[in-house]
Formats: C-alpha cells, structure tokens, sequence
C-alpha cells in the first residue's frame, strides 16, 4: 500500500525551493510555473538532489542544456514526469505564457536526510522571481511482508 | 521485497570508478561530474559494466555525450531510462544519457564510469546513483 504526498509550494519572490521528507519517498511528477521579473537574465531550471552532506548527488536540467534560457519578463512552465517526450526549448521561450515538458526518472527516490531542490541554476533574481512548484511523491507504507507479496 | 541501494563517492583525483553490489540490482539512474585540471586534452567518458573474470573486457557499455575539453570545466550528465541522448555537453555543461528500463547489473559484476583518453589521473571524477536489489 501506498500513500500520495502532495508538493504544494507557491511562495512568491524565490526561485530556489528545497522539500524534505521524513520517510523514504518517490517522485511522481512535478509542475514547476516560473514568473521572471524584468532583470536581464537567462534563468536555467534544474531538479537537483542534495546529500545530507550538502553535495548534488543527482542534477537534472530542464529539456535539453543546450536550449537558451528563460529571459526577463517571461512566464513559463515546466512539467516534468517519467516516460515523457523531453521537449527541445527554444520555440517555447520565445513568447511568454508557454510550457514544455521534461523527463524525470521513474524510479527517482528521496530518503530522508536528502533534499529535493529545484532552482534557477544561473541565480538570476533569485529572492524576486516567482516560482510555484507542485507535484506529487509516494511513499510505500507497507510492511515488507505486503511488498513481498505485491512482487507475486 | 526491494532493497534501496545509494551507491556513489566524490573522491578527488580519480577518473576511473568502479562499483560492485553484493546482490543482482536494477539501475534506476545515475549522476556524474568530471572537473577537469588545467592539462589539455579532449577526454571520453563512458558507463560500462565489465564481468569480474575478465574486467577489463567490457561487457556493456554506454558512451556519455561527446568530448569534455575546457581545462578547469566541470562537465555534468545524468543517465536514466526514458530520457534522450544528448551528443554535446550543453550550457550548462550538462548532458542527458538514456539508460535501460530493465538494466541489472549481476551480482559481483563492475560498473565502471571512466574517462577513455585517459588525459590526466588528477582530473575529479564523481558518481552518484541509485540502484534497486529485489
């Protein structure tokens, strides 16, 4: 058996958001809506995983990393999910209120002690722009004699 | 049952790194970074998976972007099924490498990300992933 958790973030005014958890968990899917201010800049999303020592034990980038950037004054959202086709970028920033699609992997967990952080890679107005982030993890709560028998 | 390994290090100063598990285990994803020393020079990284009684004939292996060349660069990609492969080290540096969905690696056998051109030992190496044993 297995139990969803919601990401609901929608502080404004940051583009660098860490989650914890205090169980072992998955990555389902996340929705990452990020609003530039006017700051020249080219923003650079990425999904990271930090270690309980602080270090990036994981680093994914939005789409592809040779795609330009998110400009100033854009509004753009990314949907990242297992399975998914990863979108190339560039048509999708040129105009604001556009989205694309990226891929995570399927079998992407988070113990605790471990961090899950997305932020503007580049650090452009980080403490101004505003970034909404939700999706969703599972956690198994079974006991293992249950996920032995789920195996069957 | 499913057992949730954490494999990787840091340590500096190496451009080759082997893994070896205990029990047969699927390969969920995998991270790496490579920082380059001042020495020119165009290196090639690979992921292979090398059978303990012959290890240095591999048996698998899959290649990691193009060259990394800029001395004093760190070069970043991730390897997981699904995604698509990227032939260059992007803005960021980074680069995307598909993986099998069902990529199992026997017990006892290496998993090896190294540098092929082998242009400086001193370069710094790093892998970190997550593997599933059932």
């Amino acid at each position: 058996m297995s139990t969803i958790i919601d990401i609901i973030d929608l502080t404004p005014n940051d583009s660098n958001k860490d989650f914890t958890w205090t169980q072992e968990v998955r990555l389902l899917w996340l929705l990452i809506d990020l609003r530039t201010t006017a700051t020249v800049g080219s923003r650079r999303i990425v999904v990271e995983l930090i270690g309980p020592d602080g270090e990036v034990r994981c680093w994914i980038p939005i789409g592809e990393d040779v795609s330009p950037g998110i400009a100033a004054s854009k509004r753009c959202t990314h949907r990242l999910t297992p399975g998914i086709f990863r979108d190339f970028a560039n048509p999708v920033f040129v105009t604001p209120d556009t989205d694309m699609s990226s891929v995570v992997p399927e079998g992407f967990y988070i113990v605790p002690g471990y961090t899950l952080r997305i932020r503007d890679f580049n650090g452009i107005d980080v403490a101004a722009d505003d970034m909404d982030v939700t999706g969703q993890v599972e956690a198994d709560t079974a006991a293992p004699v249950a996920r032995e028998a789920k195996l069957l | 049952m499913s057992l949730l390994i954490n494999f990787g290090d840091s340590i500096p100063n190496a451009t080759s790194k082997d893994y070896t598990f205990p029990v047969a285990v699927r390969i969920l994803w995998m991270f790496g970074t490579i920082t380059l020393t001042g020495t020119a020079g165009s290196r090639k990284l690979q992921i292979g998976v090398y059978d303990p009684l012959s290890p240095t004939e591999r048996r698998y292996y899959i290649p990691i972007a193009n060259t990394a060349t800029v001395p004093g660069t760190t070069y970043r990609w991730i390897g997981f099924p699904g995604t698509a492969k990227d032939s260059t080290f992007g803005t960021s540096m980074g680069a995307q490498v598909p993986i099998a969905y069902d990529w199992y690696i026997p017990e006892g056998w290496i998993l090896r990300i190294n540098e092929l051109a082998a242009i400086d030992p001193l370069d710094d190496l790093t892998v970190y992933g997550q593997a599933k044993a059932e």
